[in-house]
Parts: structure tokens; sequence; C-alpha cells
């Protein structure tokens, strides 16, 4: 199912949380609201939910309006953020609970239900755990579970609301991937919203990325790292430095600015302050002449072993790459 | 290896003593506390049912069994029974409101419950005198109606309405904002009606809580002297509960009658404090299960 958002706006009191949002989620595709705290991602995704009214404008889903509908008719399945399972209810009860909570009419029979459930807790590879409690559960675990809760309503939109957030590194990459794959296997329209953009990158067919309740540019992961539509998505988006430029503010990411003993016309002098190379990349921190100011440039390891920099020693910048706003 | 134990037994031991006080301060603390407690908590209680029991257990029965201490009995639980689920309702429903949802004039409303805590209850009954009363407000009304509140048992019922109505609420609003809204959103979105919610999600999640304040409820409900007091007229066998009846019978120099009917009240007291100690056990024990659960 697709969703269309126009002009939305949204305030708290005199704080405005979204301003004049247009979106299109394409029908099938995993969309990734990305953004600082505070920036409105999750009030747009609670909107979509319909856990919050817009002040004005309109959500559509495959065309048709549904800005007033009711949370409980839209088929939307939910992540929270912090999983809100129900803590009293073993993880089987939480997988059928949207299940059980149907009006007779259409409520599946017991054995149905059952049923249901374990192919869901298989799906997220947890059928072993149908009779613990919520807090007898590892973050991850839970997750999972909250994801399966979801799913079991045959929702046409899955919403998750920052659902690697409260996860330790290693667990947040496995999920990331593992979500990634889930999403491929049931092609059901996604938004996820993450103030991570590694996560972004990763996951999502498509980058929206907001600002201060506003979009700032909406793209493939490939479209907004390589070509920022604003000084904000450049600096949100990865390491970049920041220059001060007669035409404007300039940018330019640490590995496009190359290295070298030499002067050249353009180039600017610095000294290198610290070199720390830990990794694949090494990444140096130059001190320029002219202004003082830091710049961070990045070297693959085998370059900067050809060039072995020494700490302290004075070297010449050039940029590759430099964009200006 | 056994020495390394026994190191730690030693420095268990000199940090115990680091972080204590000298012998004679703990002694006299202790001692001052227990001899307050003793005198203040346990010589009253165990006066009552000395004093109860003084003419012997047949006069006890005797008092406990008349017309007029039954009827209060009775009277006493009719308040209770009426009082204690109508404020089990409005207490659940006050927390849901402002646990679940931003309104505004919410902080008006939390004031509004805690009035019956701030006002004396003699006021609270008072209140009710000048509404329903003869000369109140309703009172003609009430009158050519055939309707009699105050001196009557609707007025009992009232006054104790009013003043057990903050502890449901009280118990609940807490626990409720710190579990905040999220479970119920979730049963939202995967389709439960609002009974639903309430019934399969936000209940059993403050069950230990409510079952505390209905039982502080209860206690309150059967114990309330000083607003009851002022409705209900004192009139033997018909309007007197059992704090109102100790209170005749104490008036009349019928000490042994008082004190066993008094035993009552204290009795109640203690079951009270033992359900409610039970309870405290019991949510301590779930949340300690799980947490065991969770570390292991």
């Amino acid at each position: 199912m697709s969703i269309t958002i126009q002009q939305i706006n949204k305030g708290f009191g005199q704080f405005s949380a979204l301003r004049d949002i247009n979106l299109q989620v394409p029908s099938g595709e995993l969309v990734a609201l990305l953004g600082p705290s505070g920036c409105g991602k999750t009030t747009l995704l609670r909107i979509i939910a319909g856990l919050e009214t817009p002040d004005s404008g309109q959500i559509l889903f495959d065309g048709v309006d549904t800005t007033h509908a009711d949370v409980r008719e839209r088929q939307v399945g939910f992540v929270f953020q912090h999983y809100a399972l129900f803590r009293h209810m073993t993880v089987f009860e939480n997988v059928a609970f949207g299940l059980r909570v149907r009006p007779k009419e259409t409520r599946p029979s017991n054995a149905e239900i059952k049923k249901r459930v374990h192919d869901l807790l298989k799906l997220v590879q947890l059928d072993w755990l149908a009779d613990r409690y919520p807090p007898q559960l590892s973050g991850g675990q839970r997750q999972r579970i909250a994801l399966a809760r979801a799913l079991a309503v045959e929702p046409k939109v899955l919403l998750l609301d920052e659902p690697f957030g409260a996860l330790d590194a290693k667990v947040r990459k496995d999920l990331r991937r593992w979500l990634r794959r889930l999403h491929d296997e049931l092609h059901v329209t996604s938004v996820f919203v993450t103030h991570d953009q590694e996560e972004a990158l990763e996951v999502a067919d498509t980058i929206v990325v907001m600002n201060h309740g506003q979009v700032e540019q909406v793209g493939s992961p490939q479209a907004v790292y390589d070509n920022p539509a604003t000084p904000f998505v450049y600096e949100f988006l990865g390491n970049v430095n920041a220059f001060e430029t007669p035409q404007g503010k300039g940018f330019v990411r640490p590995y496009e600015i190359s290295v070298s003993r030499e002067a050249d016309a353009q180039s600017i002098a610095g000294s290198l302050t610290y070199v720390h190379s830990v990794g694949s990349l090494v990444r140096l921190e130059i001190k320029r002449a002219d202004n003082e100011q830091y710049v961070d440039v990045e070297l693959g390891r085998e370059q900067f072993n050809q060039l072995s920099f020494k700490q302290g020693e004075t070297v010449y910048l050039k940029p590759t790459q430099l964009r200006v706003f | 290896m056994h020495t390394t134990q026994f190191q730690q037994y030693q420095g268990k031991v000199a940090s115990k003593r680091a972080t204590s006080e000298p012998t004679w301060v703990r002694w006299s603390l202790i001692g001052l506390t227990l001899a307050f407690l003793g005198l203040f908590l346990l010589v009253p209680l165990a006066a009552v049912f000395a004093e109860a029991l003084r003419k012997g257990w047949g006069v006890y029965l005797a008092a406990i069994t008349e017309a007029d201490a039954l009827s209060a009995m009775k009277l006493t639980l009719i308040a209770s029974l009426i009082s204690v689920p109508l404020n089990l309702v409005f207490g659940v429903a006050a927390a849901w409101a402002i646990t679940k949802f931003d309104f505004k004039g919410k902080s008006f409303l939390i004031t509004l419950i805690d009035l019956p805590f701030a006002v004396s209850p003699v006021i609270a009954g008072l209140i009710f005198v000048l509404i329903f009363g003869l000369q109140g407000w309703f009172g003609e009304w009430l009158i050519d109606h055939d309707l009699k509140v105050i001196f009557a048992i609707p007025g009992i019922v009232l006054a104790t309405i009013f003043v057990t109505f903050p502890f449901v609420a009280r118990e609940l609003i807490p626990l409720m904002q710190a579990q905040g809204k999220e479970e119920e959103e979730a049963a939202l979105v995967l389709g439960a009606s609002g009974w639903k919610m309430l019934w399969h999600v936000t209940l059993p999640n403050v069950k230990w809580g409510l079952i505390y304040g209905v039982i502080l409820t209860n206690a309150r409900a059967m114990g309330e002297f000083g607003a009851v007091s002022v409705v209900s007229g004192h009139i033997r066998g018909l309007t007197n509960t059992m704090p109102l009846h100790v209170e005749i019978l104490y008036n009349e120099y019928n000490y042994a009658a008082a004190f066993a009917v008094a035993s009552l009240l204290t009795l109640l007291a203690l079951v009270t404090l033992v359900l409610k100690t039970y309870v405290e056990w019991q949510a301590s024990r779930d949340a300690a299960a799980i947490e065991k659960e969770v570390t292991a």
C-alpha cells in the first residue's frame, strides 16, 4: 500500500513540530525518516499511524484519505521505540493479542490463532520463547517479538520508531540486516524512524532527511550521500569539513582531499597534528597554517604507508571535490 | 583459598565498622525508637483488648451481639460496600484520564481529587448538611419528594464516598504515570477497543496498586468518624456506624461495651495491615522474580 503525505502541519503549543510536509512512500518500499532528535520524524510516524492528528494536511493510503480514520481501522503495524510489549502477558499472548481482540465475527479460531502465532514466532526465529514474559527477554529478542506482534494483524503498512535505538552495537548490526531481509521477503510498505545515518544508509530504499520539522531531502542512500541538497544534509550524513569560501560555505568529505609533501598553486599548507590509524582507513588531523582550523582527511592504509607521514610534518592539501552552497 | 576468604571477611567487617556509629549511639537510637513505638502503638493496642475483655467474654460477646451494635455493624458494612466499588470505578477513571490523556485543567482535576484529603472531615460532613439538609439548597425539594438524605443512610454513604475518594486514584496515578501509555497505544494500533484495552492491558498492569488502594479505601470507609458524625444524627439502631456507636457507648460510661466494639475496629485495622503487607510482598515478589530471570 502506498502512503501519500500532503501538506502536513503539526504543532504542540508554541512549538511547530512539522511544517508543510509532502512525501510519497511507494508501495512495498522501506523508507527511513532520518534526522536529529526533535526534528519531527517520530511525530510524522505517529501521524501516519493515527496516534496523532495533524493540525492540517492529509494522509492518503493508496489514494484514499485516511487523515481522520481511527487508528484501529488503518491496519498499520507499529513497533514502538521501547517495544511496549504487554509485560504481564507471555510472548505467545503478546503476539496473539491483535487476533484475540477482534470482534467475534472476524476473530480466527483458537487453533488458527495458535498456528498463526507460532508461524510468526518462527519467522522471527524465537519460537522457543513462546511461554516467557517480556521482562525475561533480551533487548534484541523483545524487538523481534514486537515486530511479530505488529505483523500478526497482517498490516498494510509497517511503522517502526527507532527500531534499533535501545540495542547495543553488535545486536544492532545483526538486526538491521535481518530487518532488511525480512522486508525483502514480506514486501510490506515500511517506514522507520532513526537518528543514525549509518543505519538509514544501510537498510533503507529511500531516505527522507528531516530537520526542524521540514523535509531537507528525499532520495536513495547513494543520492543523498553523494549529492546532499543542503548544508544540513551534508553535515548530518557522514563526516565533512566545512570551509568558508568567497562564494559561500564549502563542504569536502575527508576522503575527497589529497595530501602531499609538495606545494602547488591551489594547495593549502598545514601541519599534521594527529594520526589515527586503526582499521582500514587512516584518519589525519591537519591544522591549517592560514587560519588554524582543523581539517579531517581519510587515506587508505596502503596509500598512507607509501607516503608515511610523520606527526608534526608540514603537508599540502587540495580538495579533489568541493561543494559550495 | 582460605586466606582470601578470610581476608574478604575481614575486609567486610572493617568496612562495616567504618560506615556505622559507635555502639552506644546505635543502641540508644534503637531503644528510643522501640520505647516510642511501644508507648504510642503497642500499649494503646493492648489497652483496647484488655479493656474490652476486662469483664470477661460473656460481657464482650453480649456487647458485640446486642441489637444496636449489630445494626451499627450492618450500616458500616453497607456504607463501605457502596462507597468502595464506586470509588474503585471513580479512581480508575480519574487515574486513567489523568495519566493517559493530555487536556486543559488537568492539574485542577488533580487538585480536586486531593480536596477530601485537604478538607477537615467535619467540614466535609457539613457540606452535605448544607446541600441536602432541611435548610439546605435542596432541602425543600427533598421533603416534597419524601426523600431523606441527612440523618439517614444516603447521607452517611455520601459522606463516606467523599472522604475516601482520593485513595484509589492517588495510588494509581504515580504507578500509571511511571508505566506511560505506550502499551495502551500498542493495544490500540492492534485494534483493541477501549474496554478490551482497559481490561487486558491497563488493569493487569496496575493490579497490586489497585488492590492496595481498595484496602486503604475500605479501612477508611469503615473507620470514618468526623464526616459521618455530622450527617448521621446519631439515631441508635438506625444511623449509627461502628465508630459512632463506640462514641455513644463511651459517653454513657459503658466502657466494656465501647471497647468491645472498638476492638472489632482494631481487628479490622490489623487485618488491613496484614493484607497491605501481603499485597506489598506479592508485588515486590513479582518484580523480583522477573528481575532474577533477567539477570540469570
